[in-house]
């Protein structure tokens, strides 16, 4: 259920986001922006990569992938799976 | 000690173990009287027919307080007032008295603590709050040998080191102000939004020192691993393999890579350059603190207070010369020749130390810091006893061994680079290795440098490969630092000093801002740094403590007066200060917000209470003895209180599994010592575990 409390807390660390538009707060959504940006270099470094490759190639990093962007991919994948 | 009607020149040592050597060596037969008062050893020495009364303190005696009781701030009246009546841990009652004891007969007073800020200042409080003088005369020594003790008693000077004087008292007060006030403010600014008292500690140095670390450990966090390839080859020359190294270290895409590997397929290729030249590597720097602070890191991993403590200890012992010291120098005048004589009589340095008497060459190499105060850290050639501790003997032999490599002469390595070119693409094989050991030669145990075959080939000539293949790569995050590496950081930012340094990390430990000996950031310390990041960042930035550091500069150098520096310190922490009540609730908010959350984060949640079925095991510290342990968190639930618990191993690190144990159904938690993890029952009882010895290992 969407409430006025979710539209403001940060759904992974419960914490109140800069602006109740942000899908996230601004540490989560700093990590966001690298997980996209990585996307690009992994893009750019082996030509042709679909988006769910590149999450499952990360994911298997261990303590190499920042916690903070494991939460968000986590995160996602949880709702996409539900 | 002298009859009652006698008077004595009192001399101030900065510690009983100096205090005694001080002495002995002042004393003509070599044999002071030693008289307890108080408990507190006095020695009594005859010099030229004068009597001398050698009284030790034990580090400051005295300490600042707040003029008044509000605990509020802004707080900027402060007096200098016995450590013990604020402190009841304090030792120091007993050697209050005894100075105040010795006061009426004594005709003139010598400081005769180390020859530093401290130093000065302890001496100075010592002679103006207990023996109500206000000048006396002061030695200076850097190490603690009966010659160095003699000849700064003979050339004492008749008053005391203004400039050093009044950095040293700047520095106290300083950092008195920013200290309270800055912690005063945060944790009132919690108690009057959350109405709970948590005291939030935080310093002008250790603000942007915690802000060093947390901001690494947000890059990591933030980390995501991007892919290279690197070509990797190997040729085969005189039937001997070697690695080649492509021109580019990285490629970034793997097109590129493989286009590379494909145009040089046919594996052969030709000699187009040789270079090859002689390098000149001149011996490392004597130590200064923060030197041996890395290197005692690097070879025994000392934390640097650690190594800072050992070498203490071996000061006292006049084994080394005063350790807190920026220098890198070693002047003519410390008699090398001499220094070097005396360490042939142990055993493990004597041929090395009759190689350089012999070559009469007693210029030593310096590095370029300087220290008005002492020289870098070197020997004094006593012998050392049997009483030394493992680690201390092994920090003398690091010492020493540096102390007798600036002395060596320039060592020498030719370096050799073959360009072979394979279709337009450049591999290079490269080689090293040292013609002339010199210095190297007595520095061998702690420097290395690797010897590296090199192929002799002439241009032109062909090249086998044996392979050339792309290998893929990821790139890795930053490292977090160490003690040392943090160390350094703070050496480069120019924050702190050389004595406090090491202190300043060690406080971050024990105020629970970090733990590990990778440093990590706790979610405490996280939360600190993130609100005064967001709503006062001043106080985590570099920049002011670096300034404040310049002004204590321009006082030793006097250029400002203390008066006029600490008015306009004062001025302008009003002012931040004001600026900080405004704040007030804000920040509060902020900080009560992320203190919940860091809590929250840092309870380890091992599974479900076996026994309430409704709380869950936690791990729970004691506030009053510091140690862990596992208990349910429905005890504070009045309608339950669940009173079970489970000891937990001092030391290693938890966590949780999920995992149930097969035995008694209990869960599992992850037992992390070092690079050892192990999935072990949380009952010490359970069979599982059978017999656990008493340093945690499984017996079977």
């Amino acid at each position: 259920m969407v409430t006025k409390q979710n539209r403001i807390l940060c759904p992974i660390c419960k914490k109140t986001k800069n602006k109740p538009k942000d899908m996230y707060c601004n540490k989560h959504s700093l990590a966001q922006k690298s997980l996209k940006k990585g996307y690009e270099d992994w893009l750019k470094a082996y030509g042709i990569m679909s988006w769910d490759e590149y999450i499952k190639n990360i994911l298997d990093f261990g303590d190499l992938l920042g916690i903070l962007v494991r939460e968000v991919v986590e995160y996602e994948l949880y709702f996409k799976l539900n | 000690m002298p009859s009652k009607s006698e008077t004595y020149t009192l001399g101030i040592a900065e510690k009983p173990q100096a205090a005694k050597r001080i002495a002995r060596a002042l004393d003509e037969k070599g044999k002071p009287s030693v008289k307890r008062l108080n408990n507190v050893p006095v020695y009594t020495c005859t010099r030229n027919e004068k009597k001398i009364v050698v009284v030790p303190a034990i580090g400051h005696l005295f300490t600042l307080k707040q003029i008044g009781k509000t605990w509020n701030y802004p707080a900027l009246d402060y007096e200098w007032v016995p450590t013990h009546t604020v402190d009841k841990t304090a030792r120091t009652k007993n050697f209050v008295s005894t100075f105040s004891s010795l006061r009426k007969k004594a005709s003139n007073v010598i400081i005769m603590t180390d020859y530093d800020r401290e130093g000065e200042v302890i001496g100075y409080i010592i002679l103006k709050y207990l023996l109500k003088k206000n000048q006396a005369e002061r030695m200076k020594f850097s190490t603690l040998t009966r010659w160095d003790i003699l000849e700064a008693y003979d050339n004492r000077e008749k008053e005391l080191n203004l400039g050093f004087l009044n950095s040293g008292l700047i520095r106290h007060y300083i950092d008195w102000l920013y200290g309270i006030n800055y912690s005063r403010a945060l944790s009132l600014s919690l108690k009057h939004v959350a109405e709970k008292f948590k005291t939030i500690s935080i310093g002008r140095v250790q603000g942007p020192t915690l802000a060093f670390v947390v901001e690494k450990e947000n890059y990591i966090n933030l980390f995501v691993p991007k892919p290279y390839w690197i070509i990797d080859s190997e040729v085969r020359v005189n039937k001997e393999t070697c690695p080649a190294f492509y021109e580019k270290a990285r490629i970034d895409t793997k097109k590129e890579a493989q286009n590379i590997v494909k145009e040089c397929n046919n594996l052969i290729g030709a000699v187009k350059d040789v270079e090859e030249n002689q390098k000149n590597i001149p011996p490392r720097p004597p130590f200064n603190l923060s030197d041996l602070q890395r290197e005692a890191y690097k070879h025994f991993k000392f934390s640097p207070s650690k190594t800072l403590d050992f070498a203490e200890v071996l000061y006292l012992k006049a084994l080394i010369s005063y350790p807190r010291t920026d220098s890198q120098k070693l002047p003519m005048t410390l008699g090398h020749k001499r220094i070097l004589t005396n360490l042939t009589k142990n055993g493990s340095y004597k041929t090395y130390c009759i190689e350089i008497i012999e070559r009469k060459r007693f210029k030593p190499f310096e590095g370029r810091k300087k220290d008005a105060a002492h020289p870098a850290i070197h020997p004094t050639g006593n012998l050392i006893g049997e009483n030394l501790s493992l680690n201390e003997k092994k920090l003398y032999d690091l010492i020493v061994k540096r102390y007798l490599a600036v002395f060596g002469e320039r060592a020498k390595q030719v370096n050799k680079n073959i360009v072979i070119n394979i279709n337009s693409h450049h591999f290079e094989i490269r080689g090293s290795h040292i013609v002339k050991e010199g210095w190297i030669k007595y520095y061998k145990t702690y420097v290395s440098y690797l010897d590296i075959f090199i192929p002799d080939l002439k241009l032109g000539e062909k090249i086998f490969f044996n392979f050339i293949n792309e290998k893929e790569h990821f790139t890795e995050p930053t490292r977090r630092f160490n003690e040392s590496t943090l160390l350094k950081m703070m050496e480069d930012e120019q924050i702190g000093t050389k004595a406090t340094r090491a202190g300043i990390i060690k406080t971050l430990f024990g105020r629970g801002y970090v733990v590990g000996s990778v440093i990590k950031p706790t979610p405490l310390g996280m939360a600190v740094i993130e609100v005064l990041q967001k709503h006062y960042p001043i106080i985590v930035k570099p920049d002011m403590t670096r300034n404040l550091e310049l002004l204590m500069e321009n006082v030793q150098e006097e250029k400002t007066s203390v008066d006029e520096a600490i008015l306009s310190k004062k001025k302008e922490l009003k002012d931040m200060l004001l600026e900080f009540h405004k704040k007030e609730s804000e920040i509060g908010i902020a900080l009560n917000m992320n203190l919940l959350t860091s809590e929250k984060k840092s309870f380890i949640n091992l599974g479900a209470c076996p026994e309430c079925k409704v709380g869950e095991l936690r791990i729970i510290h004691s506030k009053k003895t510091g140690k862990r342990f596992i208990a349910c968190s429905s005890y504070k639930n009045s309608s339950i209180k669940c009173e079970v618990t489970y000891p937990l191993p001092p030391y290693g690190e938890i966590n949780r599994t999920n995992k149930i144990c097969q035995f008694d159904g209990l869960p599992l938690m992850e037992w992390k010592r070092g690079r050892k993890k192990e999935h072990v029952c949380i009952d010490f009882h359970c069979l599982s575990r059978k017999e656990v010895g008493k340093n945690g290992n499984k017996t079977e």
